[in-house]
């Protein structure tokens, strides 16, 4: 009896679909995710023990241990760097996208999914041809339109300018995952009295909840690190966003690796968070759509 | 059914709208250009005196942009901060927004709103942006500033040979001096002494030295790579093999698309660099090494010698401390006896980067912003961070010279002493030609992909499509 027969009887044994294995091959597997996992927490660890060395203990070994923790780097990164506010401006902006990409990006994804019009589909395509611009083309255009408007060092202009440029690839997500909700669901509210705005906010949005936690994970990623358009949108000082705030220790006349170091473990624990909190709706929503059809 | 239609006119609405915004995006915008209206002693918007004789100003806000950034270099961004709040005081209603950003970025954000017609309205800025900018009437010209006897510190501050650096081809000033530039072949002083080696007075001595720290299992000389930092040597090898003039005949006059004829010398200064190269000067992976790798390879004795610019010092002060610090001396890059056209004393360096003022703003700003640039040309700006040994300061001034680190003090008598000045290739060429150098050639002689005739070849033809960009 061959490998695969013998795999497919255990299947079909029980109602539960764990697969039985082998001890070698569970050595194996958790070998290669023992591996993994190293190779991910890493980066992540060698970050938080080279943010809390001197700069001179750094440079002599780079891998090593912190003799002693150097907590100053934290103090440094977060006084003189400004971190604080760097962070709270970053975290305005996120919101802002956050909220804008939802609003625009459900509705529209509705409509176009749901409803039969003649050029349903030209508008998609001309939506979703966005994701084809890329920011850096459009930084001039860009610059223009936000000075002429005078909402130069405006973190909300700013989010709003984040939102627009998440509008393609959501839509994109969105309207096919909003396209595979069954009809009759639809049908039947209808028949039940339900109205559009009801069928939309309470059959439609609760349905599509992965796939909107997907976009919104997808955008929170893309502002919170973001650097380019938030350089050329601010020059105040006070609303700076955190990767420019980042950039700042690293400069031609010195770099303060250590401190950077320490703000970047400060730049990731709101994202952790994020994580710990939605671990289960990140992992729903990032396998969007990967069972369809 | 009615919904369907609702939604068929929405939808038409919508297209309509998308076209409208596609055609006004690629209409023309109104010409901006017009010849700048420069006068330091202009009538416009005078300040007003009250009865106390205070002098104010009409509310205004000046945009400042330099590389004194928060996380950076701290103590230079405080000194800038007390300068702002004082100068503040001094003019009521002016604002002043000290827009600080690493000199990459800055030049990337620089360039995006000059072409956006919305630059600040000063900032700091390399030799070479300030070329192109001037070319456009972008900038004011501080000729006329520095003559203005209302700004006569600029005079006292700085003696011609530093002013003359950023002249453009018509005579006009394009930049105030933002600190003094001036390269140096450093070296570790105790690895010297430990092999009883002597530091390199000729290019052939450092081939003789780079086979002596292979001896020793060590390298002679190292640069970050990844960070395109040979805009430095390449200035140097030009001008110890073709002299000073050639250089800039060759990236500013008449031989712009002559950089593979050898009587302007760029085919000798890469054959010198691949002699180096096959001397095994360079340890692996130069190429891919980033300036602060660079640096900590250097701090940890792995190679000998280090050569860049003045600022240099302050990082391995970052990265070693004052015990490390204390052993790196200096020497000029070595001259090349057997290059009869080529300038053995010359430096790299002088004022290549410099603070640029805007000229299309209103004449009241422009006025307020030659105050302001004035502040940050000042001693005052520049002394409390050269005492640290942070920065170099461009014009005369006295100071603690017990304060800064030994390598500041010879550095500064080295700027002021040096017989002329040549600027870094990435503030002499233009872009174009500065990054087929720095990007393509070096890197690729380094690594072995090209051949010295190869990476000639790639300058040149970046220099004849600079050139034809020009017509």
């Amino acid at each position: 009896m061959d490998a695969r027969a013998i795999m497919t009887m255990e299947m079909d044994k029980g109602s539960s679909s764990q697969l039985r294995v082998s001890r070698k091959a569970r050595i194996l597997i958790y070998f290669t995710m023992i591996l993994a996992a190293v190779i991910v927490l890493l980066p992540l660890i060698w970050l938080l023990f080279s943010s809390l060395k001197t700069q001179e203990e750094l440079t002599r070994n780079v891998w090593s241990f912190p003799r002693k923790l150097y907590i100053q780097n934290y103090i440094n990164a977060w006084t003189r760097g400004r971190m604080g506010t760097y962070m709270l401006n970053s975290l305005i902006s996120t919101i802002v996208t956050i909220i804008g990409t939802i609003v625009t990006s459900v509705t529209l994804s509705f409509i176009l999914a749901r409803f039969n019009f003649k050029l349903n589909r030209l508008i998609f395509y001309i939506v979703i041809a966005g994701m084809m611009i890329p920011i850096h083309s459009a930084v001039i255009p860009l610059y223009i339109m936000h000075k002429d408007l005078n909402l130069q060092n405006n973190l909300i202009a700013l989010g709003i300018t984040y939102a627009a440029f998440r509008i393609s690839p959501s839509v994109f997500i969105l309207e096919s995952f909003m396209r595979s909700i069954p009809k009759e669901l639809e049908e039947s509210a209808i028949l039940d009295g339900c109205g559009i705005w009801r069928l939309f906010t309470t059959i439609i949005v609760p349905l599509s909840k992965d796939a909107i936690i997907s976009i919104v994970i997808l955008a929170v990623l893309a502002c919170w690190n973001e650097l380019l358009v938030s350089m050329l949108l601010i020059s105040e000082p006070f609303i700076k966003t955190l990767p420019i705030g980042l950039m700042g220790f690293i400069t031609e006349y010195n770099a303060e690796y250590t401190q950077l170091c320490a703000g970047l473990v400060v730049a990731c624990l709101p994202s952790l968070l994020f994580y710990a909190i939605l671990q289960e709706k990140i992992i729903k929503g990032m396998t969007v759509g990967a069972l369809k059809g | 059914m009615t919904s369907k239609r609702k939604m068929g006119f929405l939808s038409k609405v919508l297209l309509l709208v998308l076209c409208l915004a596609v055609l006004a995006g690629c209409a023309t915008q109104q010409a901006t250009d017009q010849k700048p209206a420069q006068s330091t002693d202009k009538p416009a918007d005078k300040p007003q005196t009250q009865d106390g004789g205070q002098t104010t100003t009409r509310q205004m806000t000046i945009r400042y942009m330099s590389p004194a950034t928060a996380g950076g270099q701290s103590q230079q961004y405080e000194i800038l901060n007390n300068l702002i709040a004082k100068f503040q005081e001094e003019h009521p209603g002016v604002t002043i927004i000290h827009d600080a950003l690493p000199t990459a970025d800055l030049r990337t954000k620089l360039t995006v709103e000059m072409a956006s017609g919305n630059p600040p309205h000063c900032s700091w800025s390399p030799l070479n942006y300030a070329r192109e900018f001037m070319r456009d009437n972008a900038i004011i010209d501080w000729r006329p500033v520095y003559e203005d006897p209302k700004h006569k510190e600029f005079k006292e501050w700085f003696d011609e040979k530093v002013l003359e650096f950023s002249a453009y081809k018509d005579g006009r000033l394009m930049m105030a001096p933002y600190e003094a530039s001036i390269d140096g072949l450093f070296y570790n002083s105790e690895i010297f002494e430990k092999y009883g080696w002597e530091p390199p007075k000729t290019f052939d001595d450092l081939i003789d030295l780079a086979a002596k720290c292979r001896e020793q299992g060590i390298y002679a000389i190292v640069t970050g790579g990844k960070d395109m930092r040979f805009a430095w040597m390449a200035a140097a090898l030009m001008a110890r093999a073709a002299g000073v003039e050639n250089l800039k005949q060759l990236a500013l006059g008449d031989a712009l698309t002559k950089w593979n004829d050898p009587q302007y010398g760029f085919p000798q200064a890469m054959q010198k660099f691949k002699q180096l190269v096959d001397a095994g000067a360079f340890p692996p992976g130069t190429v891919g090494l980033s300036a602060d790798e660079a640096d900590r390879m250097f701090v940890r004795g792995e190679v000998a010698m280090y050569y860049e610019g003045q600022w240099k010092p302050g990082n391995w002060l970052a990265l070693g401390g004052e015990e490390f610090l204390d052993k790196v001396k200096r020497v000029n890059f070595p001259a090349m006896p057997d290059m009869p056209n080529g300038d053995p004393n010359v430096c790299v360096g002088g004022t290549v980067v410099g603070t640029i003022a805007a000229s299309q703003k209103p004449q009241d700003e422009i006025d307020m912003t030659i105050e302001w640039v004035k502040v940050v040309s000042s001693p005052a700006y520049y002394v409390a961070g050269m005492e640290a040994g942070a920065n170099l300061y461009a014009g005369k001034t006295a100071y603690d010279r017990n304060k800064p680190p030994r390598i500041t003090n010879d550095l500064y008598d080295a700027f002021q002493a040096a017989g002329g000045y040549i600027p870094s290739m990435d503030t002499l060429a233009p872009p174009a030609i500065d990054l087929a150098i720095k990007q393509t050639a070096m890197p690729g002689i380094l690594s072995g992909e090209l051949t010295v005739e190869e990476a000639i070849a790639e300058v040149q033809k970046a220099a004849e499509e600079y050139a034809k960009s020009l017509e």
